[in-house]
């Protein structure tokens, strides 16, 4: 299980497509190990920092892992921490303390659509700013993934966005569509033309053996490859991710905080009545999608993708469908390639649960 | 926008994991860069001997066999062996005579070469393709394709495999016609073989590897011009002849790594 703490609702930044609602709350410390003692049941969890810009709150973040770690040592859990940042704030001293701590760390940046989407209260573009950190980071943590998002407007620099940030040194880009913007059938043709580019690029750098993780592709391919696997991994909603907002009130997933999918608190714990009725209305097979062929490749179970385009977690969005349709085919077609290609580099990536091993053993091996 | 249902969809032409570790072993598959590095040699086979590589998920459902069959159906897709630069031209521009490998030189390369592999390329094929490349010998950028048939320079009837080699000749046959001439004449055999290599499948595609401006020698007479242009020829030959071997030897190679010899 993964518990998300959104430790505060402010933030330094002001992006466009911010779905966040912005207010002063900021998550106490308390309630943060109160979360650490809901997540104490023995087993393996994530702790997630997230915000607003959680580095607005590095006390809190020092506090809960210590805590955890305390946790940890007299054997009442196993915590791995993460922490979701628009970099800005990010400092030598914080690095330092993630490296010591094992705080994964992943980056907001929308590649060069960074200025137009990503800026700071006045309106002033982050690129600049962030271009010391980014060389910081990647030195300590190479393996730091990049997550990027995808509006109408930015559309057509998408796939030159994705050439900037591994230019940069990414090598694990996460892309995701805006799914609250004003998506339209105009769009469409474009944003093929983004995927065909993407996957010309996917298919060089894999030709070199150079590592790169695309998350659209990996993602689509991974829905045929390990088609068991990947029916188990959908979104569940509740099941698998908890997020807790500054007050204290738990919601089953970040984008759904809001007082209808409340379904606990961290004093209370748990409404499981309510956790369950949630996931069995997510879990019903919508209806126009009872006879598709590519059903079960694709992610229109996302509840906070219905959510957003459409204000519900029981309707489809429709932009949602079309980007399935188009993407699909393009990786399909992507894999097809590369495996008559029988490259080396996509069949151990693909093939093997070893992988990250391997990969690791290779990046620590003079 | 509208929700559309996906009628039908083709079964993807690569294997499931399942269906993967039922034919094939992935220690067949080393990057070019973990080979450098003995120790991620030793993991991976540690790991696939104890069998931490394989998928154990069991597959079911009546498409399983259907989809193993479509993925053994698949056509190699060999990819282009990059030895030599691959261009050449002849104009105003041109201080130096060009030299290119004829069709017939370079059979007798691929041929010889091949049969040190067990390959024999004396048999006769064709591949078609809706994508074979129009070239433009005056320096306009063609990326104009065509659907048909082309005949191979050699083809193995047993493996059935062939190979096409671009030469200079191809690149002069294959040109387009467009509203623009030059008193130059480029030749570009690489990248017209790049683009013939993406079109076909089961056809290793070899192209001229070209010239090699840098190694004129120097003359001091007429009669010296002469001397100095046949001692160019002979060892742009040479260097050719050995830049088209390896291509020759990496496709070997690499189709010895595919298994299929």
């Amino acid at each position: 299980m993964h518990y998300t703490l959104h430790l505060t609702d402010r933030c330094n930044l002001a992006c466009r497509y911010c779905y966040v609602k912005k207010g002063s709350r900021d998550m106490t410390a308390e309630t943060a190990k109160r979360v650490v003692d809901l997540a104490s049941d023995g087993g393996h969890h994530g702790i997630v920092f997230f915000g607003g810009e959680p580095l607005l709150c590095r006390e809190v973040i020092e506090e809960t892992v210590a805590y955890g770690e305390a946790k940890q040592k007299r054997g009442e859990g196993f915590f791995h921490y993460k922490i979701t940042t628009n970099g800005t704030l990010l400092d030598a001293a914080f690095l330092e303390y993630a490296c010591r701590h094992e705080i994964f760390i992943a980056l907001s940046h929308d590649g060069l659509a960074q200025d137009r989407c990503r800026v700071d209260p006045a309106g002033n573009g982050t690129a600049k700013r962030l271009e010391p950190v980014v060389k910081m980071l990647l030195a300590e943590k190479p393996y730091t993934p990049v997550m990027m998002t995808v509006t109408p407007e930015t559309l057509t620099l998408y796939a030159d966005s994705v050439k900037y940030l591994y230019g940069l040194g990414f090598r694990y880009i996460i892309c995701s569509m805006d799914h609250s913007a004003d998506w339209r059938e105009e769009h469409l043709p474009m944003l093929k033309r983004q995927y065909r580019a993407l996957a010309s690029f996917y298919r060089e750098k894999s030709k070199k053996e150079e590592k790169f993780y695309l998350s659209p592709f990996e993602v689509k391919m991974a829905s045929h490859i390990r088609q068991h696997d990947l029916k188990t991994e959908r979104c569940e909603l509740g099941k698998k991710q908890l997020s807790i907002a500054p007050d204290g009130r738990i919601y089953p997933c970040v984008q759904l905080i809001g007082e209808e999918y409340c379904i606990g608190d961290v004093t209370n714990g748990i409404n499981e009545a309510k956790r369950q009725a949630l996931y069995q209305l997510n879990e019903q097979e919508k209806e126009e999608c009872l006879d598709c062929a590519v059903r079960d490749r694709c992610n229109h179970h996302c509840a906070c993708v219905n959510k957003c385009a459409t204000g519900s977690i029981a309707s489809l969005s429709p932009f949602q469908c079309a980007h399935e349709r188009i993407l699909l085919p393009i990786a399909d077609s992507l894999a097809e390639r590369l495996y008559s290609e029988r490259n080396a580099l996509f069949m151990q990536k693909q093939y093997n649960d070893m992988f990250p091993l391997l990969s690791l053993t290779e990046d620590r091996t003079i | 926008m509208q929700i559309e249902k996906v009628r039908s969809y083709p079964t993807p032409r690569y294997p499931t994991a399942v269906q993967f570790h039922e034919t094939e072993k992935i220690t067949r598959y080393m990057p070019r860069r973990w080979r450098a590095k003995r120790l991620v040699g030793q993991v991976l086979l540690i790991t696939a001997v104890t069998g931490l590589c394989s998928c154990t998920v069991p597959t079911s459902g009546e498409n399983a066999g259907k989809q193993t069959e479509a993925v053994r159906k698949t056509d190699l897709s060999v990819p282009l062996f990059v030895h030599g630069e691959g261009r050449g031209s002849f104009g105003c521009d041109s201080v130096l005579p060009p030299v290119y490998l004829s069709e017939d030189e370079a059979a007798q390369v691929i041929r010889e070469t091949a049969r040190e592999y067990g390959v024999d390329f004396s048999g006769k094929g064709t591949v078609e393709s809706r994508k074979l490349p129009y070239t433009n010998v005056y320096g306009v950028e063609m990326d104009d394709t065509y659907k048909g048939t082309l005949t191979l320079d050699g083809y193995d009837s047993v493996l059935g495999i062939g190979y096409e080699y671009v030469s200079q000749k191809d690149v002069s046959d294959w040109h387009k016609d467009t509203n623009i001439m030059s008193t130059v004449e480029t030749f570009d055999m690489k990248g017209t073989a790049e683009r013939l290599t993406n079109a076909v499948k089961n056809t290793a595609v070899f192209y001229d590897p070209g010239m090699d401006y840098s190694t004129m020698p120097e003359w001091h007479s007429e009669d010296d011009w002469e001397r100095a242009v046949d001692e160019y020829h002979a060892r742009q030959k040479e260097r050719m002849t050995e830049d088209l071997r390896a291509q020759v030897v990496d496709f070997l190679e690499w189709l010895r790594g595919q298994g299929v010899i």
